[in-house]
């Protein structure tokens, strides 16, 4: 079950990678015609993104959350027992990372709400960047953790 | 936006609280994965395996937002500068980072 589940939550990382990536880009974006395919990447209107990325991210946690006590009690002893402790320090990174991004997302909504406010324009560029790069820090030592030692291995 | 402001409210209360509850140890419970149980006291280790605080931590700086969202007033909420939403969240993850690099030395 929580390998599905850990299936399930990489999915869900994903699709929220793939999205706030795509909103960051178009907020450090300068506006002009887009013409070749970073430029149409970039071109999208952010704002559509942001329940959708709340919504996701709220849902990654939470399984996040639920497979976190399995790993306790399996996947970290074996860390412990194996002397990796860096591979325990990026994960106690992660979900410290995520949990202040979980708690952000209230004023990551509030700046991307529309019509959007140019004073708030900067907000905007930061908090979604920051946001960004705990997902992807998130993605990346997750994958890496279950390269290390998966459930049920 | 002054009828949201308190969003910002909770959210700078809670990520400020967060960081402070996982440094102090301020958990609003324990949870024992091998037990399968959630404990407002800590149990004996030799019978009890690991403890998990996160989720406590994560209930602690929720309730400490909600209750700063819930008393500051929407005025006051209305003139917190947005810049705050990104420099205390930058510098909360400089505090972890160095909170946490005994992992890798």
């Amino acid at each position: 079950m929580f390998t599905t589940l850990l299936i399930l939550h990489g999915l869900l990382a994903v699709a929220l990678l793939g999205g706030v990536t795509h909103q960051l880009v178009s907020t450090w974006r300068a506006p002009a015609p887009a013409k070749n395919f970073i430029g149409k990447y970039a071109a999208v209107n952010g704002a559509a993104y942001t329940n959708a990325m709340i919504v996701l991210y709220v849902a990654a946690a939470i399984l996040g959350g639920i497979i976190y006590a399995p790993y306790r009690l399996d996947i970290r002893t074996t860390l412990e027992d194996l002397n990796l402790p860096a591979a325990n320090g990026v994960f106690e990174l992660k979900e410290h990372l995520i949990a202040i991004g979980l708690f952000m997302l209230p004023a990551y909504w509030l700046y991307w709400r529309t019509p959007l406010a140019a004073e708030h324009a900067t907000a905007r560029k930061v908090i979604t960047t920051i946001l960004a790069l705990f997902i992807w820090y998130g993605f990346l030592v997750g994958h890496i953790l279950n390269n290390i030692k998966g459930f049920g291995q | 936006m002054t009828a949201h402001a308190r969003l910002a409210v909770f959210s700078l209360v809670a990520t400020v609280a967060y960081v402070l509850a996982y440094n102090f140890n301020w958990a609003l419970f324990r949870y024992y994965p091998l037990l399968n149980q959630i404990s407002l006291e800590a149990l004996p280790a030799k019978t009890s395996g690991p403890t998990m605080m996160y989720y406590g931590w994560i209930a602690t700086a929720l309730i400490a937002g909600l209750i700063a969202a819930l008393i500051v007033p929407n005025k006051i909420a209305a003139k917190l500068p947005s810049s705050v939403a990104w420099v205390v969240p930058l510098l909360l993850v400089a505090f972890t980072l160095v909170y946490e690099k005994h992992w890798f030395l």
